[in-house]
């Protein structure tokens, strides 16, 4: 039976002159999980919200949405609550009460459920996510990862037929997000509950989705497996002018069409392992010995640079903690970055890596060592709605207010007000988060210019792609210490894990390859 | 077509509400006359407690009565949230808050029932960090008149600030200062008396007059801003 | 912090709520100088098996700064009685004026402990399970504010250090210009952000007709039975108080009782009521005490 079949979708907002959705066809098989894919503003979230008709903004429909042969304006807001989950990006806004057991019980207390009912299912869905030990908790003690978990199994209380994500990991890190898309797998595996989710990040979705759908500008630019898609991308398939299909797709993939070796459209490499089927067919056994250390001639000269150089910022021996009767959050660290580098901070979630950003900044004060800034700084925090002082964005998004762009675009609108405060030194929290490759390809061009103008740049970021194409060095924090240092491309080569997909698909194959480009031009 | 939240209020069950308040109103002069002349002892403590909860009543079974919206109940809940964080994270001195700005201007915004519903909310909350007490159902009506009377007497339309200042700062003293402190004066003697007023309230003059300067000045800098922010989102949601 | 659980506690919320409104009901009530004292000393005891030493500490940062002041206040300003003990210029300070006072300030005393004991036992999700059942939409909003103030909390200090390193440490702004505007920036970031919590609920169905309360507590026999000899207590104090046993007036002159049979049962009813959480917690040790033997 067919859980969902979309014809002919048309959804126009009111007062926009093109529609935002258009002759969108649709179909899904219940059970199966479908990924919805494009860059930023194609749609993707619409096209959630109307199959869920009480979050539907207002606007013009035309065509017709069926959720198991149903017509989805049909169904009454009781069936929609109970029967279509949804779970949206930001954690935060979704929790509505203090307590994490009241949050579970809330849907089933709005669909009137029994108490005693209420009781049995709040604890079976407590046990299926593995809630038990932060059951009494409050909302507002858990971590990102935790509270998203949260939203889900609150979305799955009711036990829906059908469950929408819109982002769901766009918030989280690397960590908590492949925790999270493992809790909706075993949704799907074990509650057979069809699952329709909207993505950025496509490492991970890819292997995960049954059906992919590419949205582009609001029509349906590919639908059908991940390898359907990914032949199209290797093909050249354009989203718009600005994205091709091939740029959000995994690593693995743009490797291969980076490096158009070897034939294998019947195992596209789309994950770390079918990468390395790959390319441990394509490299000659010879060949493994003479790659050694090509890819680092850049840094021995950075090195000689960098003795030469005064230092922006000097961190030393530096213990944190919160109030005396907590642990160390920082445990001496040491940390020297010389005026016009671009370096990188990276490490876990609670390493201690924001808090050492707050540390440089003044935000906080180290209760033994020094910390000393050479110049002015500008920070970049990790939420950027902090800095939305006025109620007009302006800039490229002109009179519009602040709080309505995409997250996305309010981080865009962060990062060109901490870059027009003119400093000496910039510190980024999670420069890249809810960018699309465009725009985080802009913004690689715009480190590299502030560079150029001699600006040092401190980069904290889980997106280790990101940090290997701009940082000239990186250091790993690990629970308050630093653990590793070294200039960027020698640190990831020479991480097994903490490395970016590339790396970890070439390991022992291509030496110091790291981006998909290392292996086009190999 | 949905409506604004001060529609909904002002729609949903207005004769309800009425008679709610038609009851509380004469509840309370009945039992203001039985304190008056039925000499039993301590009966004005006893009235003023009685008519605490005769006051509440209607306001909040006018609450619960109406339709549970989801944006009503989420604004109601914000601005309680900001008048109590407020209270408790700010600021010079000790009585230096603006939490009576935020219940004015909530209740301008958002309407008389739901302004007393968020001051008496905020005294309630509040008091969950600072400590309960006899004076909590006192504190509660005395907060939740000042946000009533803000939706009464003024609306977001109005062009002048100057009112509302006014206003802020006499609430301080008058619904403020006299209705929290009624239960001490009232609990020493056994009838009113003149002295024990005096003592009690002058001993809460100087507080007040912080708090109403407070009231004050954060309504100069926040009344427009914050009026125009709700507005603003009440048209968003809307969409 | 370590917060020490008594027994009283642990019975459902419901009955604690009932229990508290009794005992301050009846305190402010029966106006009787041995029942005052004992309602006071049931408080006390029970404040300090709540939270030991600190509720002294409570109790003589403020319960006792106001009861001193009362004792003074009521015999200087009301004038009534027979008895002048002496005259302040013309007017005379009464015995009656000083008993009444002395007896004022035990309840003014008495129901501030009993407020703090509440406010150490009905804690904001045991106020809500109580409240949810009769005001549903007001306790959740309640719990919705709750939830709302570490988030706004945390948004301040976070708007605060932005703030600081957004690249207007140049400007001349004053501090209280600056503070006015970060308020504004946290106001907008809350009522931005409302909307996307208010989706959320309608998504879950919030809204719709016919709403339960489900609270997680369940009542047990002995709330039962606690509340049941609660009634019988209470009903007994409020006999005692309207047959005139537990009779007390001030002026003109000092009388206390105005039935033949005496006041000891009322007034007993009345102790064990205030003792009750005590009872239960000496109860429950000896209990333990005894299983533990028994192993």
């Amino acid at each position: 039976m067919e859980a969902v079949r979309i014809k002919d979708l048309t959804f126009t907002y009111p007062g926009a002159d093109l529609p935002a959705l258009e002759g969108i066809n649709l179909s899904l098989e219940e059970g199966r999980i479908l990924c919805i894919l494009g860059p930023t503003g194609c749609g993707k979230t619409t096209l959630l919200k109307n199959l869920k008709p009480i979050v539907r903004p207002h606007g013009e429909i035309r065509g017709s949405v069926e959720i198991f042969m149903g017509e989805v304006g049909d169904l009454s807001q009781r069936e929609q609550a109970a029967g279509i989950g949804y779970v949206t990006q930001n954690p935060e806004n979704q929790i509505v009460t203090d307590k994490v057991w009241h949050e579970l019980a809330f849907g089933l207390e709005n669909l009137g459920t029994e108490p005693e009912t209420i009781r049995r299912k709040v604890a079976e869905i407590a046990g299926f996510f593995g809630i038990e030990s932060w059951y009494k908790n409050m909302t507002s003690e858990l971590s990102g990862g935790q509270k998203q978990l949260l939203n889900l199994a609150a979305a799955m209380v009711s036990s829906p037929r059908l469950l929408l994500l819109d982002e769901p990991t766009a918030q989280l890190d690397p960590v908590a997000a492949a925790d999270f898309l493992a809790a909706v797998k075993r949704v799907n595996l074990e509650l057979g509950t069809t699952i329709i989710l909207t993505e950025h990040r496509t490492d991970e979705v890819v292997s995960l989705a049954d059906k992919i759908c590419v949205m582009k500008d609001g029509q349906v630019g590919a639908y059908g497996t991940a390898r359907d898609i990914a032949r199209k991308a290797v093909q050249g398939e354009r989203l718009n002018d600005k994205v091709s299909l091939l740029d959000i797709m995994p690593q693995p993939l743009q490797a291969y069409a980076a490096s158009e070796d070897g034939d294998c459209e019947w195992d596209l490499p789309l994950d770390v392992p079918s990468g390395r089927r790959w390319l441990s067919g394509i490299i000659e056994v010879g060949e493994l010995a003479e790659q050694g250390s090509q890819h680092f001639p850049e840094d021995a000269k950075a090195k000689e640079d960098r003795t030469a150089k005064e230092h922006a910022v000097e961190v030393k021996k530096v213990w944190y903690r919160y109030d005396k009767n907590r642990s160390d959050v920082l445990k001496g660290v040491n940390l020297k970055v010389s005026k016009g580098e671009v370096f990188a901070l990276l490490g876990g979630n609670g390493a201690g890596k924001t808090t050492l950003l707050n540390l440089l900044c003044g935000n906080a004060k180290a209760y033994r060592g020094e910390v000393s800034a050479k110049g002015s700084i500008a920070m970049l925090p990790q939420d950027p709605q902090t800095l939305f002082l006025d109620d007009t964005a302006g800039g490229e998004f002109g009179e519009r207010h602040p709080y309505d762009l995409s997250g996305g675009e309010q981080q865009r609108l962060a990062l060109e007000i901490v870059f027009s405060a003119d400093a000496d030194i910039y510190l980024l929290d999670e420069p890249t988060k809810g960018l699309d490759p465009y725009y985080k390809k802009k913004l690689i061009e715009q480190i590299r210019k502030l560079k150029d103008e001699g600006k040092t740049i401190i980069i904290v970021s889980h997106d280790m792609t990101f940090c290997a194409r701009v940082a000239d060095k990186c250091a790993m924090l690990f629970r308050g210490e630093i653990v590793s240092e070294e200039a960027a491309r020698k640190f990831f080569a020479e991480n097994m894990y903490y490395t970016t997909p590339v790396g970890r698909m070439s390991r022992g194959l291509i030496e110091g390859a790291l981006l998909p480009e290392d292996i086009g031009s190999r | 077509m949905d409506k604004g939240v001060k529609d909904i209020t002002k729609e949903s069950g207005a004769r309800r509400d009425a008679l709610l308040f038609a009851a509380g109103v004469i509840c309370s002069v009945g039992v203001m006359l039985w304190a008056g002349f039925s000499g039993v002892d301590r009966a004005y403590l006893y009235a003023v407690i009685l008519i605490c909860f005769f006051v509440l009543a209607p306001f909040y079974i006018s609450f619960e009565k109406g339709e549970p919206y989801a944006r009503e109940i989420v604004l109601v809940s914000v601005m309680i949230a900001l008048a109590v964080a407020g209270r408790a994270a700010f600021f010079w001195a000790p009585q230096f808050k603006p939490i009576i700005a935020i219940v004015i201007i909530s209740g301008i915004a958002l309407g008389a029932r739901n302004g007393f519903v968020i001051g008496s909310m905020s005294a309630f909350v509040s008091n969950f960090f600072f400590g309960q007490g006899p004076w909590t159902p006192f504190q509660m009506v005395a907060w939740g008149l000042i946000g009533f009377f803000a939706g009464v007497f003024f609306s977001e339309k109005g062009r002048s600030l100057l009112p509302i200042l006014i206003y802020g700062a006499l609430s301080c003293f008058v619904l403020h200062g006299a209705i929290t402190d009624i239960w001490t004066v009232l609990s020493i003697t056994d009838k009113p008396n003149l002295g024990t007023v005096i003592t009690v309230y002058s001993a809460g003059l100087i507080p007040d007059l912080i708090l109403a300067i407070a009231t004050v000045v954060f309504l100069l800098l926040l009344a427009v801003p914050i009026l125009k922010k709700i507005k603003r989102v009440q048209e968003k949601y809307e969409i | 912090m370590y917060l020490r659980h008594d027994e009283f506690t642990k019975y459902h919320p419901g009955t604690n709520f009932a229990y508290f409104c009794a005992v301050i009901i009846l305190s402010l009530v029966i106006f009787h100088p041995v029942t005052m004292g004992i309602s006071l000393a049931g408080a006390l005891v029970y404040a300090i098996l709540l939270r030991g030493g600190k509720s002294l500490k409570f109790f003589f940062s403020m319960p006792f700064i106001i009861m001193i002041l009362t004792v003074i206040l009521n015999p200087i300003f009301v004038h009534k009685g027979i008895t002048p003990l002496f005259y302040i210029g013309d007017s005379p300070v009464t015995k009656e004026a000083f008993i009444y006072g002395a007896c004022a300030t035990l309840m003014i005393g008495s129901v501030m402990m009993w407020f703090y004991c509440y406010s150490q036992v009905m804690t904001s999700d045991r106020f809500m399970a109580v409240a949810g059942r009769v005001m549903p939409k007001s306790s959740l909003v309640f719990s919705m504010v709750l939830r709302f103030i570490p988030r706004l909390k945390n948004q301040a200090v976070k708007i605060r250090n932005a703030r600081r390193n957004a690249g207007t440490n140049g400007e001349a702004v004053s501090k209280t210009k600056e503070a006015a505007g970060q308020m504004s920036m946290l106001t907008t970031w809350a009522l931005e952000n409302s909307i996307e919590t208010s989706d959320a609920m309608r998504s879950r169905g919030y809204g719709l007709p016919g709403r339960t309360h489900y609270s997680g507590y369940k009542m047990q026999a002995r709330d039962g039975v606690f509340i049941a000899l609660l009634i019988i207590f209470a009903v007994t104090v409020i006999a005692g108080k309207i047959t005139g046993a537990l009779f007390f007036a001030a002026y003109p002159q000092v009388k206390i009782g105005l039935s033949e049979g005496g006041s000891g049962a009322y007034i007993a009813a009345f102790a064990l009521m205030c003792f009750a959480p005590a009872v239960i917690e000496i109860a429950e040790e000896l209990r333990w005490k005894q299983l533990e033997s028994k192993i």
